[in-house]
């Protein structure tokens, strides 16, 4: 998460987001992290039950995953995992999409 | 007489100055807590692999000792390509550790590691020490399949993965389960997912080891069960095995379509090399490779359905708050 602040930095002021939903709700150690990190984008946290999204809506399985969304709301890339260095790619994907 | 005393206490003065400048020893979870900050920062692999190392130096027996060996594994033995230098420091901890378990899995991991060295005399060695210590669950097996194929060796996977498919009923499922809360649907999905992911693991090996047909049956099998996808990209590996195997039969045409969505969707690497020689072999109009990636990954983009969450201030946000945005939405949990 740490290394989606400097993308998210560079790129904001073109109109990129992120949106970053946690889900185990585990708020205090959550907020520790956020804080200690100074991560500035948007933060939320899973619903519980019927309005829990992470696994129930998008099946999502592993973490940490991603999906980088185009302006007009359709998912054009999926990043499953998180290795030094990745945060290269997911900066070419997001500039073809700005 | 006066003079030495006062050197004496000068030098007792000393003493006491050193040891209240010196820190208390810093704990393990300390230097860890230090240690995971750096890596979490960093983007560069030789930077985590120091890290790794220098806390490994420090602390070499804590709980945490098979996961960075794991992590060492993954990035000295794999990316970086030198799995000899992570074999020996797993070798010189190994002697420290007394719990079986952590035994174990770095037994699994010696066998990763040799065989990503390519080592042909050791490896049938160190994996029958593995099969060898207990009696392996389906994702010990996983784990030396995996190892295996990240080594190349071949027949040795092959090995691993027909004692693996053994592995894959629901009835297996439940014996190495016992207490599972899954109902009998859900542990029948879980089964499947098994079944899918062994039979692509299997055809592959078979694929390298020159029996196409056999591979080829391999996937056609595993493909109706295969649901498993992240937002229309498959998971599976099942789809770039396949697509490599038919490109290589020479059906161009074929290998496109299976490559496509791992290859453009999810970004695999290798998926993406395949993809650009199918699309050379089956020249698909006057487009260039990007234009036609583009004009793919267009194709396949599905909407993203929307949802309302709350922020740590209890404050609403809807996804659609970003309308017109590119966003990046991520999953995570702390750890």
């Amino acid at each position: 998460m740490p290394r989606l602040q400097p993308l998210y930095d560079t790129y904001h002021d073109q109109g990129f987001e992120v949106v970053a939903v946690e889900r185990k709700r585990d708020t205090e150690r959550a907020q520790t992290f956020i804080r200690e990190h100074h991560l500035t984008y948007t933060f939320l946290q899973d619903g519980e039950g019927d309005q829990e999204v992470v696994r129930r809506v998008y099946g999502v399985r592993s973490f940490p995953t991603s999906y980088l969304i185009d302006r007009s709301g359709r998912i054009m890339y999926v990043h499953v995992g998180f290795e030094p260095g990745d945060e290269v790619e997911i900066g070419k994907q997001i500039e073809k999409l700005l | 007489m006066r003079r030495w005393s006062l050197i004496v206490l000068v030098m007792l003065a000393a003493v006491v100055a050193v040891q209240c400048a010196r820190k208390p020893a810093e704990t393990a979870d300390e230097a860890w807590q230090k240690a995971r900050a750096e890596l979490e920062k960093t983007g560069d692999t030789e930077e985590s692999v120091a890290i790794l190392r220098g806390y490994l130096e420090r602390f070499p027996v804590t709980d945490r000792t098979v996961d960075l060996l794991d992590y060492l594994g993954d990035l000295e033995g794999k990316e970086a390509g030198r799995p000899a230098e992570t074999e020996a420091l797993v070798r010189e901890i190994l002697p420290k550790i007394t719990n079986e378990d952590d035994r174990f899995e770095l037994d699994k991991l010696l066998v990763r590691m040799i065989a990503l060295e390519g080592d042909r005399e050791r490896l049938p060695q160190a994996v029958a020490k593995v099969e060898a210590a207990r009696s392996l669950t389906f994702s010990d097996r996983l784990d030396l399949i995996h190892s295996l194929i990240d080594g190349t060796a071949w027949q040795l996977a092959l090995d691993q993965a027909n004692a693996a498919l053994d592995q894959t009923s629901p009835d297996a499922y439940r014996v190495e389960h016992p207490d599972t809360k899954l109902s009998d649907e859900e542990i029948d999905k879980a089964a499947t997912a098994r079944r899918v992911e062994v039979l692509a693991d299997r055809g592959w090996a078979l694929a390298n080891l020159g029996r196409t047909k056999e591979a080829l049956a391999d996937f056609q099998t595993a493909e109706p069960m295969a649901t498993s996808s992240y937002a229309g990209v498959p998971t599976s590996p099942l789809y770039r095995y396949w697509g490599h195997t038919v490109l290589e039969q020479g059906d161009a045409q074929r290998a496109l379509e299976l490559l496509a969505p791992d290859a453009v969707m999810g970004g695999n690497a290798e998926a993406l090399a395949d993809l650009r020689r199918a699309w050379a072999e089956a020249a698909p109009g006057e487009a260039t490779f990007d234009e036609y990636v583009w004009q793919t990954r267009n194709r396949l983009a599905r909407p993203i359905e929307g949802f309302t969450l709350a922020d740590y201030d209890g404050r609403e946000v809807s996804l659609g708050d970003f309308a017109g945005k590119v966003i990046q939405l991520s999953f995570w949990f702390p750890t």
